[in-house]
């Protein structure tokens, strides 16, 4: 029997090539996207997962008393005393990253690598594969160095030649490498090339012992069965001992990838939802588009069934049979969306920043890849199934029901959903790559154009003004400054500012940055009062704030006033224009500039004119050679660390395109099997009203009307779907733009261009057909 | 074998009941040959559906084999059908995408009779038709002409009790259908109960019994002496 349905399966495929074309290329578009989404969405919820203290592993973040989460920075003090006075607490580890990358020589090899300081408990915590050395005591001994694989590579050709030799850290200090480790999985945001001790950091900086600065994160492993929300309470004033008004929570390590924006409970999971949705929707277009081709498709084969009928079938043999031809077409179908996916892998990970790789998928993923796409066989199948099972053999035989309109309302209706995802998704994808466009070309506040980040290596730092004065002789160069940081993306807060007439409970948090002379001018920020900062003294420190920081001071004239940032007194001399320093999505924060500082200073801005900018990088690292030899030159285009902080959007629109585009098109491949099927049902009308005079234009748009019906129905409830769910996206952002209406006008013509196409192909060849023909085959 | 009393169809619309067998009675006798004559629209295909119970009854009596199947659902009639009617259409009805010999295996596939059996079998009745050396061929490369002799191999191929005909000859010439109608006869002669609906008196002729309806009642009922 099983031989006889895949016998007259195969036969039917090569029987109707064009329609079995439409469904095979349907449903592999479709679980191509699907699968693609899927193994997306895999990855991203393994990440961080394969710690093998997963359940007991916590992020600590902290929160004002039953307020807001502020974040995951922590004191550094915090991890020696949860130890000391947890007992719940097995292992905590505190961590630090290098904010810039450090550079390290071994004789003649120079390479900057990327790293942390770790303490102790870290490597007992995490899952590393330990190549050389002891993870408990790796880090206990000071001037000690954990590095990769691939470092002890770069540096030593292999890990066990590396392991106790010693590396020039930042041309200034000896390590001696007490382990070599390898990532134990791809998927992990814990990806350094090398630990260093976090004791030895915080000898090194004396601020760190301050219970305020919150510039270190926390990480601990709890005792197995530990009630989190208990120890939380019991925790709740532990730090008011440390006169820090703030309560300690954790988050399992396990979600601080997906949900690491702590503030609003979310991150990278509404991205995964809204993947999830899009994935599901597309899977259902093709489900659609198929359950519509094959009904329309079968009804080609009623007399097959009746015959079937006839010799004994039972109505759920034959659901069996075309439930299982269905199955079959999507097996089929994701050999080839397999095969396709081979080709896009590639380009997929680029986009979405994955390493993803087929060969090295996890059986369970395999196994629900199968179940997807047998459910999809069998929901696929089910409506020509049942519908086809269900017809009376002696009504198949009459021909009635060639003609019967009774079951062609689910088809419409199958219809009008399609393209009413279609909709949604054609206007979702113009809303949201205008809104990039417009984040991307914003007026930011400050001139990230043309704008070049220039790290400052150790000796650098001490002979800045070397380097400032030979920048500044390279033709092109406008001006150049330095600052402790790029000021884009992660800040830390504090309330240690004082100013006059502070109240005693004005909690407020200002950020802080410490900038340079000639700051103002390189940013190409806007003065709106006072001057520039003109004095690196130590001794005479200036001040510049901006607007949201005089409001929050509520300063009418800041200019010559006293201020004082983290017990640093100086005096304001200025007061600049608002400018960004985070993505769009956030508000501008209360921001303070001051001049000198720690000797952290570590990036040089140098702006230089439009064009100017090979021969300007040219000349600079030159200088940088001179200056600075021991360093390889290091630098970054401001504006494209700009664009980074916007990535998540940019990866959205860009996948969002491509899924929007394959929807409309499944959408339409699904509408052609159908107008053909419906050209053949309407033969003879067609023939009979050629006979009475009908013209080509008249029976061409017969046939059309009904479907653009449906077209527009699609567009009427797509539209205000779309409406909806964009308004609520962009509302996301501090910044963004009106709800364009011009997108839906352009959608709809786009729509309805497209499926016009689409339709009138097939209804022109029906009305050219001679009816001679056609009536006689009736 | 069958014996029908009062049987009663309609088909009725949201304005109109259509009466299509009103009250019919008649019995059928195993080994028997009948024909069932009428104008279009008196209700012979109709009955002869009810008698194959591929379409149900709205009243009477309906005996098979000595069983009322009358209340029988449908998976029940399949059964009964599968293993007792064979059917011979005006239209052929053979799988386009089945070859001869598939169509014909077709019957024996739904009994459940294993491979190597059917294969017998069905070479077997192809032998009989005198169409084996078309068994590997498509429906629509066959003649009018064998394509209804695939299709009465298929209807006997299971040795069943009775033979539904449709208008067997309806879409063949004459010396075909004559040739269809020798065929019918011979399997009549072999012990195979057959009914036919037919339009033609020519075909009426080869049967033992004519049963002539109007408007869905039964007017005559002839014994054919000559045959």
């Amino acid at each position: 029997m099983i031989q006889n349905y895949i016998t007259i399966a195969w036969r039917n495929i090569k029987a109707d090539k064009v329609l079995s074309f439409l469904n095979i290329l349907g449903l592999t578009s479709g679980l191509f996207c699907f699968l693609l989404i899927y193994l997306w969405i895999a990855s991203e919820n393994s990440m961080n997962k394969y710690h093998a203290n997963i359940d007991q592993l916590h992020s600590i973040y902290l929160t004002s008393s039953d307020g807001p989460a502020f974040g995951y920075g922590t004191s550094s003090l915090l991890y020696k005393e949860l130890k000391i006075k947890v007992p719940e607490i097995e292992k905590v580890t505190a961590m630090s990253n290098n904010s810039k990358k450090s550079t390290f020589s071994n004789g003649s090899t120079v390479l900057k690598q990327n790293g942390k300081f770790v303490s102790e408990d870290f490597f007992e915590m995490f899952s590393f594969n330990i190549l050389e050395g002891n993870a408990s005591k790796a880090l206990n001994a000071p001037n000690q160095i954990a590095i990769s694989k691939q470092m002890a590579e770069l540096f030593f050709g292999n890990s066990k030649s590396a392991i106790g030799q010693t590396l020039t850290y930042e041309n200034s200090k000896e390590l001696k490498i007490s382990m070599v480790f390898e990532m134990s999985s791809e998927n992990s945001t814990e990806k350094s090339d090398y630990y260093l001790s976090f004791a030895s950091l915080f000898a090194e900086n004396p601020w760190m012992s301050e219970w305020k600065n919150l510039g270190a994160y926390t990480f601990v492993q709890l005792a197995k069965g530990t009630d989190v929300v208990q120890l939380e309470q019991k925790l709740k004033s532990f730090l008011i001992d440390y006169d820090l008004g703030l309560e300690i929570r954790f988050q399992p390590y396990a979600d601080s990838y997906l949900y690491a924006d702590i503030v609003k409970g979310e991150g990278k999971i509404l991205y995964v939802r809204l993947f999830g949705i899009i994935a599901f929707l597309i899977m259902l277009i093709a489900s659609i588009n198929f359950m519509n081709l094959a009904s329309a498709g079968y009804m080609k084969r009623a007399k097959e069934i009746g015959v079937r009928k006839v010799l004994g079938a039972g109505k759920s043999s034959l659901i069996a049979q075309f439930l299982g031809e269905a199955t079959l077409l999507s097996l089929a179908s994701l050999f080839f969306a397999l095969i396709l996916i081979v080709f896009a892998l590639p380009v997929f990970n680029q986009i979405t920043d994955k390493n993803i790789d087929l060969l090295n998928l996890p059986a369970s993923i395999w196994i629900m890849v199968l179940v997807i796409t047998i459910f999809t066989g069998i929901l696929s199948g089910s409506y020509p199934a049942f519908l086809l099972s269900s017809f009376k053999v002696t009504d198949i035989f009459k021909k009635k029901i060639e003609t019967s309109s009774s079951t062609s309302w689910i088809r419409k209706a199958l219809v009008v959903f399609q393209f009413t995802i279609s909709v949604v998704f054609i206007s979702s994808m113009i809303i949201i790559s205008k809104q990039i466009d417009f984040v991307q070309h914003k007026d930011i506040g400050f001139d990230r154009e043309n704008l070049l980040a220039v790290t400052l290596s150790k000796d650098l730092q001490n002979n800045y003004d070397a380097f400032k004065s030979g920048a500044i002789q390279i033709p092109g160069v406008t001006s150049v400054t330095k600052t402790s940081h790029i000021p884009l993306g992660d800040y830390g807060t504090s309330p240690e500012v004082i100013w006059n007439n502070k109240t005693a409970d004005d909690d407020a948090l200002f950020t802080g940055m410490v900038a340079s002379v000639d700051f103002v001018s390189t940013y190409g920020v806007e003065l709106l009062m006072g001057r520039e900062l003109i004095h690196n003294n130590p001794g005479n420190i200036e001040y510049l704030i901006n607007e949201t920081a005089m409001n929050k001071m509520k300063m009418e004239n800041p200019i010559g006033q006293p201020l004082s940032f983290w017990g640093n007194s100086g005096t304001i001399v200025g007061v600049v224009k608002n400018f960004h320093f985070g993505s769009l999505k956030e508000s501008i924060f209360p921001m303070i500039i001051r001049s000198e500082g720690y000797s952290e200073f570590n990036i040089a801005f140098v702006k230089y004119n439009q064009g100017s900018e090979k021969q300007t990088l040219a000349a600079l690292e030159s200088l940088h050679t001179n200056l600075n030899p021991a360093f390889p030159f290091e630098y970054r285009f401001v504006d494209q660390e700009y664009n980074k902080l916007h990535k998540s959007e940019s990866m959205f629109f860009k996948l969002s395109t491509f899924f929007s585009i394959l929807a409309i098109l499944i959408s339409c491949l699904g509408l052609f099997g159908l107008v053909i099927f419906t050209a053949e049902q309407k033969t003879k009308e067609i023939g009979i009203r050629k006979v009475l005079g009908a013209s080509v234009y008249t029976i061409t748009s017969l046939i059309t009307r009904d479907f653009l019906k449906l077209i527009l129905i699609g567009v009427a409830i797509g539209t205000p779907i779309s409406w909806y769910f964009m308004s609520k996206w962009l509302a996301d952002y501090e910044y963004r733009i009106d709800m364009p209406l011009w997108v839906f006008g352009l959608t709809a013509i786009l729509v309805i261009g497209i499926s016009l196409l689409t339709v009138s192909f097939e209804s022109i060849k029906a009305a050219i057909a001679n009816p001679i023909k056609s009536l006689r085959s009736e | 074998m069958i014996k029908i009393e009062k049987l009663e169809k309609y088909f009725t619309t949201e304005e109109y009941k259509t009466i299509a067998l009103n009250k019919i009675s008649f019995e059928v006798k195993e080994g028997e040959f009948v024909s069932i004559m009428g104008p279009s629209g008196s209700g012979k295909s109709t009955l002869l559906n009810i008698l194959g119970m591929l379409d149900d009854a709205n009243g009477g009596s309906f005996i098979f084999n000595d069983q009322e199947v009358i209340k029988y659902n449908e998976r029940k009639r399949a059964s009964l059908r599968k293993h007792n009617i064979g059917f011979v259409f005006q239209s052929f009805n053979l799988i386009d995408q089945l070859t001869v010999f598939e169509n014909v295996e077709l019957a024996l596939i739904y009994t459940g009779i294993k491979k190597s059996e059917r294969k017998e079998k069905v070479n077997e009745v192809l032998k009989r038709m005198q169409i084996m050396h078309r068994r590997n061929h498509f429906p629509q490369q066959l003649s009018g002409g064998q394509q209804q002799r695939v299709a009465i191999a298929r209807a006997v191929v299971n040795n069943p009790k009775l033979i539904l005909a449709d208008e067997p000859t309806g879409n063949l010439d004459s010396k075909t259908g004559n040739e269809v109608m020798d065929l019918l006869t011979e399997l009549n002669n072999q012990g195979s109960t057959i009914v036919m609906v037919t339009h033609s008196e020519h075909d009426a002729k080869y049967s033992n019994r004519i049963i002539r309806m109007l408007d869905g009642e039964k007017v005559t009922e002839n014994m054919l002496v000559n045959h």
